[in-house]
């Protein structure tokens, strides 16, 4: 048999492939938990000032980012695959 | 200050630049040169039309008015982004699968096309996306009137919120009907709302900056101006903050014109990947100096100042006239592109919706030339698109332009937001049904009219000032703002509880008592289980190539017999590589071959996917499913037959056994009978040679071989009788003369035949009072027989120096026990199973001369009477017991 043969990875590209997709519904998750949760009110109650709230707020914000933008790049393979 | 005329040439150079690349961007699309058009980058400045004058105005005046609460409305969209894999890949794959034109084609076609579950969120969308509309026209208004207020010439501002909406009407007609087919993408009006994209977000930017380091000495300064006073310093998170995160994630694929540039402009899935980081990105950096902004205008502008309009008058109260009239580019790209795209969307939906099924159903001649229907859908979607903006543009005006921006745009949310449930029940839900998205959608669509969109024109239209205040007619609880008397203090809120709600649990509560037809479980499937179902045709392009084909092949008929088949394939076309050219004919083959195992139609269906590209279509699909419940069907009855067949086979397996068996006995009673007969043959033939053969025989000799002679004889025949009595029994067609007789009668007449064997063994029969007391329904002669046998085996096999047998009887509930007991040696235990054979006979008590016929034949003819005959090993000996059924036995009175 000259044809393709089936990869002998394929079993951990297929462990690897569910890990990203987990980590995929991770990310919004975790954002839901530190934007709109009780966990946001420990860190922008009225004790804190509008500094922190701010901090607190585009600093989780764009920590988000940066792991989106390795997610991203985790899944393009698979999105381009398909 | 700059002159109206100034600001209104800015603006038409600005436009005419909107033109220039739209007109441009569409020539190269129509020329194949995509190029730049089709990048990710363009995608995502595209999707940031979601950044609207509101977001451009009314972000600074929310942040003005209420602190960080506008951060809420880009948060959502981050959230739903970042899960993009989840959500929007979806959307984006079933928006190309199924060729969807709009948010309400896409809802239609999940719950079986349904035309009026179109009809209704076409509504839904035109009335919720009113308020939106209207509200750029505001902004626009507004940041006309800054520069022009100090004009005495300059129009009022419902003749410039006019104007505008003309513009943008035409705007969007010559960019936005040019094509007939709505799924095409429309490269023009998305390349340049990325320009306007890129425009709005520098200007804000600028202004940003300007204040930060030009006003301000840095962010530590800015903070420092906060007047604490001034600035909200409640809870960030609560009720109204969760509804703002929430409606703004619901917006961000609910909203027309978002499905528009997120699903249907979508030209790679792939594109998503880079949006799914960039777009929040743009959205961090369109709110990142909204704070500032705020600050710095409550801190150097007087007090009374309007909050939404700071990023113009900030920069003008520093005199900074080039920037201001940059920062209104910003908002008028902002106003514009929502504008324009979301009429785009909107018209869209009316024509296919609306328009096309009512003019079909009107229409005289219904098959009329195609040219007519491009020429009427064209018109339908000029005419919706004037019709669109006129609606806002009368929304402005019956609200009198005197809310605030932000307040404008959560209603728009919460109002395109009753399509959610239905919207994640299609994607997910595979039991969903048309009834109930139709319910919930139509059930919230009329509580968030009730509680928030009519209640926003203030007692001005439908709903009464005494309305609003003590409820629909008079009715307390039916209060907009407190429905059922709930005690939510927030509008907002309270309209989203109620009216989402409602939706949420008429949808699902109708969907579980209602059942969808066959099309729409067809696609419910389709839109479910899209990524089973539709890789490829996705993967494969137009023209299928063997790897294609061979996946395809392994998963239909396995690796190996894949394999297998390509590699003969190959060979047969003289390739090396195992895989065979895609030919003509070796589709066929393959569809053939797949045929055997998928049925015809799934075959066909699966093979053109792969080798043409072709989306399966609903009456491919129809064949599929009716070809695999006739499969279905076919199998269960295949599986039925086939447990009837082994049930059919084990019974003959059996009847072979006992065939086997039965011949085995046959064997083995010829053998018995060819040995009982030969033996008395051998003596009688012998003795007779004997008197033949010798002259001189002495008269005593002659008379003891002529009485052995005689005696073998006599055997012979009672032997032979035994045999045709009991082929005779165990036929069954013995016929019994049946009476009622004494029991004590049969018994003593048995005891008298075997007297004389008794006497001369010694023997002593009694029989005991028992058997007196009964009689019964039986054939004498043949009991009496049975009895005979017995009493005579105890007899013969009697070797106790006392021989005794007794006979007595027992009467159970339903049996008559008659017992004949000797006090012998017994049978030995292994012996037991033996006994009832034919010719069997003890080893020890060969010599009774028996045949061993005689149990046997008793058996019998117990059975023949209804009961049976066992044998009991006794304390002392043997017991034989015959069990006759009750029905044929009486107890005799008085015995």
């Amino acid at each position: 048999m000259t044809g393709p043969q089936p990869n002998s990875s394929a079993g951990d590209a297929s462990r690897r492939s569910r890990k990203r997709r987990e980590l995929a519904l991770i990310l919004p998750l975790c954002g839901a938990i530190v934007f709109a949760s009780p966990v946001m009110d420990m860190f922008t109650g009225s004790t804190t000032s509008l500094g922190g709230k701010v901090a607190y707020i585009f600093g989780c914000w764009i920590t988000l980012i940066l792991f989106g933008i390795f997610l991203s790049r985790l899944l393009r393979p698979e999105v381009g695959n398909k | 200050m700059l002159s109206f005329n100034v600001l209104l040439s800015v603006c038409l150079v600005y436009v005419a630049i909107l033109f220039l690349v739209a007109a441009v961007s569409e020539r190269r699309a129509n020329a194949g040169k995509l190029g730049f058009l089709q990048s990710p980058v363009i995608y995502t400045l595209s999707i940031s039309v979601y950044c609207t004058a509101w977001t451009f105005y009314g972000a600074v005046g929310s942040a003005a008015r209420n602190g960080l609460d506008f951060v809420a409305i880009y948060l959502g969209p981050t959230l739903v982004f970042l899960g993009w894999w989840w959500l929007l890949r979806k959307l984006v794959r079933i928006g190309r699968t199924q060729r969807i034109t709009s948010i309400a084609d896409l809802i239609s076609s999940r719950y079986g096309k349904s035309s009026s579950l179109a009809v209704v969120v076409t509504v839904l969308s035109v009335v919720g996306t009113t308020p939106y509309i209207a509200l750029q026209l505001q902004s626009l208004t507004l940041s006309f009137s800054v520069f022009t207020v100090d004009l005495q010439n300059a129009p009022p501002p419902q003749y410039t919120a006019l104007w505008i909406a003309a513009g943008m009407a035409l705007f969007t007609i010559i960019f936005g009907t040019r094509n007939i087919d709505a799924n095409e993408r429309h490269y023009g009006v998305v390349t340049a709302i990325a320009l306007e994209a890129i425009v709005k977000l520098l200007a804000l930017v600028s202004v940003g900056i300007f204040v930060v380091w030009g006003v301000a000495s840095g962010p530590a300064d800015i903070l420092s101006r906060i007047d604490v006073d001034d600035f909200p310093t409640q809870h960030l998170f609560g009720a109204r903050w969760v509804s703002l995160v929430f409606l703004s994630a619901t917006a961000i694929v609910c909203l027309p014109r978002m499905f528009q540039v997120v699903v249907v402009e979508s030209s790679a899935e792939r594109h998503l990947a880079t949006a799914s980081w960039a777009f929040p990105l743009y959205l961090f950096l369109m709110s990142l100096f909204v704070l500032p902004i705020a600050i710095a205008g409550r801190d150097i502008l007087p007090a009374g100042s309007n909050p939404d309009l700071f990023v113009l008058t900030v920069p003008l109260a520093a005199n900074r006239e080039s920037l201001a009239l940059f920062a209104f580019l910003g908002g008028f790209s902002s106003a514009t592109s929502m504008v324009i795209v979301a009429a785009i969307a909107l018209s869209t939906m009316v024509s296919n919706h609306i328009v096309l099924p009512l003019w079909l159903y009107f229409s005289q001649n219904r098959n009329s030339a195609t040219s007519d229907v491009r020429r009427l859908l064209l018109r339908s979607r000029r005419i919706s698109i004037a019709g669109i903006l006129i609606l806002g543009y009368l929304y402005y005006i019956f609200t009198g332009g005197s809310d605030a921006l932000a307040s404008i745009g959560l209603i728009a949310f919460l109002g395109v937001a009753q399509v959610l449930p239905a919207l994640l029940g299609g994607l997910f839900w595979k039991n969903a049904t048309r009834v109930g998205a139709t319910s919930g959608i139509v059930s919230g669509f009329v509580v968030w009219m009730f509680t928030l969109l009519l209640p926003s024109f203030n007692g001005a239209f439908l709903l009464s000032p005494e309305t609003l205040q003590y409820g629909l007619f008079g009715i307390a609880a039916l209060t907009p703002y407190a429905l059922f008397g709930s005690e939510i203090s927030d509008p907002l809120v309270h309209a989203v509880v109620w009216s989402l709600g409602i939706n949420t649990a008429l949808f699902v509560t109708t969907s579980l008592l209602t059942i969808p037809c066959a099309i729409e479980r067809l696609q419910a499937v389709q839109f479910v289980n899209v990524f089973d179902r539709s890789i490829s045709s996705r993967t494969f392009t137009s023209s299928g190539t063997p790897e294609e084909l061979l996946v395809l092949a392994q998963r239909v008929l396995g690796r190996d017999e894949a394999y297998k088949m390509f590699e003969q394939e190959s060979q047969l076309q003289g390739r090396t590589d195992g895989l065979p050219e895609a030919s003509n004919e070796f589709i066929a083959k393959l569809e053939r071959q797949f045929a055997g195992s998928v049925g015809a139609a799934a075959a066909h269906a699966m093979i053109s996917q792969v080798s043409s590209g072709e989306a399966v279509s609903v009456e491919e699909l129809i064949a599929v499913a009716d070809e695999t419940a006739q499969i279905m069907e076919y199998s269960s009855r295949l599986e039925s037959q086939s447990k009837a067949l082994a049930e059919t086979a084990q019974q003959l397996t059996q009847a072979n056994k006992q065939l086997q068996e039965l011949g085995d006995q046959k064997d083995h009673f010829l053998s018995q009978v060819s040995h009982e007969l030969r033996t008395p043959m051998t003596s009688v033939r012998s003795f007779a040679e004997i008197l033949r053969d010798t002259e001189e025989l002495d008269d005593e000799k002659l008379r003891s071989f002529s009485s052995i002679i005689l005696d073998e004889s006599v055997r012979l025949t009672r032997l032979l009788d035994e045999i045709l009595d009991l082929s005779f029994l165990e036929s069954g067609k013995v016929q019994l003369r049946k009476r009622r007789v004494q029991l004590d009668s049969i018994v003593e007449r048995a005891i008298l035949s075997s007297q004389t064997l008794a006497s001369q063994s010694g023997s002593q029969v009694i029989l005991e009072p028992s058997v007196r007391l009964y009689s019964l329904y039986t054939d004498p002669d043949r009991l009496a027989q049975v009895l005979i046998n017995l009493l005579s085996n105890a007899i013969k096999y009697g070797t106790n120096d006392d021989p005794v047998v007794r006979v007595n009887a027992r009467l159970t509930r339903t049996e008559l026990m008659i017992n004949v007991a000797d006090n012998g040696p017994g049978i030995p235990k292994e012996a037991e199973n033996q006994i009832f054979e034919k010719f069997a006979r003890l080893s020890h008590a060969s010599s009774a001369g028996s045949a061993g016929l005689g149990l046997a034949i008793s058996r019998e003819i117990a059975k023949n009477l209804g009961g049976d005959l066992i044998y009991v090993r006794g304390r002392h000996g043997s017991v034989f017991r015959i069990i006759l059924p009750m029905v044929s036995s009486r107890i005799r009175k008085n015995g």
